[in-house]
């Protein structure tokens, strides 16, 4: 009796749901679609996240890589830096024992050791006054043969100009010259004297080689006389030569995002490049915006507004149902940003956050709606796909829409010449109005990449 | 002239699934979803579960479509491969699931005729009513015609254990079938 129930009902059971019919297939499908669209992006996630560590490893090793190669480079320059110009035009050297003197005695103070005139003479004697007038080069006073020169050069018409404001602990001139205390990089950094040295006189200028630590290279506010400037290196030149710079600055836009609306975020990854323009306002802020050429995807599902011309044309057919829907939206538009950049510095690069809105103009859209249809009128019930494509039906250009996107972004600027410099800048745009024929509310977020003409 | 996608036999929807056809695919899911459900709904506790259980299914079976024999057929493979997500459902939902008992009653004749009145919806209802290996092993050996060692081996239980819970499983629902509808067909009466 027991067996023969059992084996009733699972008979029973068995072609009950051997055939069994369940209405919610599509509701099915799309569940697994988005499934799917959640995998794949998962998978896009673990995918870009170590190329991600890696760039942000490569920038982080580049800023530290430069930091270095800076200080080294600081350190260089400070230790070719000169002591003593001697711009002479000697014509005798029987008292180069008097110019000599100062320096072989200790702790002297060098303010200004001597100038003077002497508008006379032919230097070195055999050398013409022409000769020597356009190629005048400052002479590095190498240890062992600098002594020499001078004793054949030296000469109470010597115009002798030592810029070193301090005092120098030193023995010999010959030797390296070691300051004690700061010395004021600005008169003591000196490389070259092209011909603006001199203009009637012939000129020697001379200089030592000295070892300057890099801590005791200061800015001084000592003046400098006109004709020790006219030797500034180009290092001194960057540094104090302040030229002012222009207010506005150009940059290369390139950025890659994902377009997200109220429907979920869209798997396809975006591209937009452009222009960006930055307008100094202050020290630290600016004002930026720019153009740029973008497109914007959106997917979603489900018999909605931005279906709603298909649905009646599908509609008006007798007994045949549009079950599910799913339209991709694609839309290519110009993105121009009005934001406000807060800049301040970090170490070498500079580091920003940026707020504004954007606007758009819609050049391109198109809509492809994905239906199912089910076709009661049939014997039977028949299900078929049926795909159709929408264009804006106004034409191009036609939308142009004021304020669409709230922008957020930070980002690092960091320089790569004295001209130019890179900034990568996380940024969201979240949609505050739609824009577009069916009047979407798409966002995005994503990396942009400039390349700035500035530094 | 070329069909339509709805007209395609299953080995034509096959072929195009196998070349990542995403219509095909679509159309292989709402001919054969009614079928999987059939069986991912005997095992899990609600419908969520049984979707959920059934889209892992499709996925699998997308992803191993390449390698499908055309030689078989293609439900008993399919239908592995459900049974197999079901139980992979289960085990992830392990810790909500809540064991119940139900109260033995005296054991009653029951007329076997009331049985093919049952419907699909009650039938589920029934089920779930049984504690969840016991459904489980029900439902393997009696309707998926699993062997209690293969059940023993999928649960990762002893064999004997099956054995136990498939017995007490057909008298649960032999009491749950009086309780709940020999006594409104007498009424009825």
């Amino acid at each position: 009796m027991k067996e023969q129930f059992d084996k009733t009902l699972r008979n029973h059971i068995k072609d009950t749901f051997g055939s069994y019919h369940d209405q919610y297939a599509d509701d099915g499908w799309n569940k697994l679609v988005n499934k799917k669209r959640r995998k794949r992006r998962g998978l896009i996630f673990w995918y870009t996240l170590p190329g991600g560590i890696a760039a942000a490893l490569a920038i982080i090793w580049l800023y530290n890589w430069n930091t270095l190669t800076n200080t080294t480079y600081l350190t260089n320059k400070a230790t070719i830096a000169k002591t003593e110009i001697v711009i002479e035009k000697p014509n005798k050297v029987d008292n180069l024992s008097q110019i000599e003197r100062p320096f072989k005695n200790s702790n002297i103070d060098l303010n200004v050791i001597a100038v003077s005139k002497n508008k006379s003479k032919n230097l070195f004697g055999y050398q013409s006054k022409q000769a020597v007038k356009k190629t005048i080069k400052p002479t590095l006073i190498e240890q062992g043969n600098s002594s020499e020169n001078q004793l054949d050069l030296a000469d109470d018409d010597r115009l002798l100009l030592s810029i070193i404001n301090n005092r120098i602990s030193t023995n010999d001139v010959n030797e390296k010259l070691k300051p004690e205390s700061k010395v004021n990089a600005k008169n003591l950094i000196l490389e070259t004297a092209e011909a603006n040295l001199v203009n009637d006189d012939n000129y020697v200028v001379r200089t030592t080689e000295i070892e300057i630590p890099q801590q005791n290279v200061g800015i001084g506010s000592r003046k400098i006389p006109s004709k020790v400037l006219a030797v500034n290196t180009p290092l001194i030149s960057t540094k104090n030569n302040l030229v002012k710079k222009s207010k506005f600055n150009l940059a290369v836009d390139a950025n890659t995002y994902y377009s997200f609306s109220e429907r979920g975020v869209n798997d396809q990854v975006n591209l937009g490049f452009g222009i960006a323009t930055t307008y100094k306002l202050g020290k630290n802020l600016s004002l930026n915006s720019g153009i740029l050429l973008n497109q914007q995807t959106s997917s979603f599902e489900g018999l909605d507004n931005a279906s709603f011309s298909n649905r009646l044309a599908v509609n008006s057919a007798f007994a045949v149902v549009p079950n599910a829907q799913i339209t991709n939206a694609k839309l290519v538009g110009l993105d121009i940003p009005l934001n406000i950049q807060y800049s301040f510095k970090m170490g070498k690069a500079k580091t920003f956050i940026t707020t504004g809105f954007s606007s758009y103009s819609v050049i391109n859209e198109e809509y492809i709606n994905d239906y199912s249809v089910t076709n009661y009128f049939f014997t039977g019930v028949n299900t078929s796909n049926i795909t159709t494509v929408q264009d804006n039906p106004a034409g191009s250009f036609t939308y142009f829409r004021f304020a669409r996107t709230l922008n957020f972004s930070f980002g690092l600027q960091y320089p790569l010449s004295n001209k130019n410099s890179l900034s990568v800048e996380p940024f969201v745009k979240y949609p505050i109005a739609g824009f577009g024929y069916e009047d979407l509310l798409i966002g995005s977020g994503g990396l942009s990449l400039k390349y700035n003409f500035s530094k | 002239m070329s069909k339509s996608l709805s007209e395609l036999s299953d080995q034509d929807l096959i072929a195009k699934c196998r070349k990542d056809d995403s219509k095909a695919q679509e159309m292989l899911y709402k001919r054969f979803y009614g079928y999987a459900m059939g069986i991912s709904l005997r095992y899990c506790i609600n419908r969520d579960d049984a979707l959920e259980s059934v889209n892992d299914s499709f996925i699998k079976l997308f992803k191993t479509i390449k390698a499908f024999d055309d030689g078989r057929l293609i439900k008993p493979w399919f239908r592995q491969i459900i049974v197999n997500s079901a139980i992979d459902n289960r085990r992830k939902n392990l810790k909500h699931v809540a064991v119940l008992d139900i109260e033995y009653t005296n054991e009653v004749a029951v007329d076997s005729n009331i049985i093919s009145k049952i419907s699909a919806q009650e039938i589920l209802e029934l089920l779930k009513e049984l504690p969840e290996m016991h459904r489980m092993v029900f439902n393997l050996y009696e309707i998926d015609g699993y062997t209690h060692e293969e059940i023993a081996d999928i649960l990762e239980m002893p064999s004997s254990s099956s054995r136990v819970y498939l017995s007490r499983a057909k008298e649960k629902l032999r009491r749950l079938v009086k309780a709940h509808f020999y006594l409104n067909y007498e009424r009825a009466i």
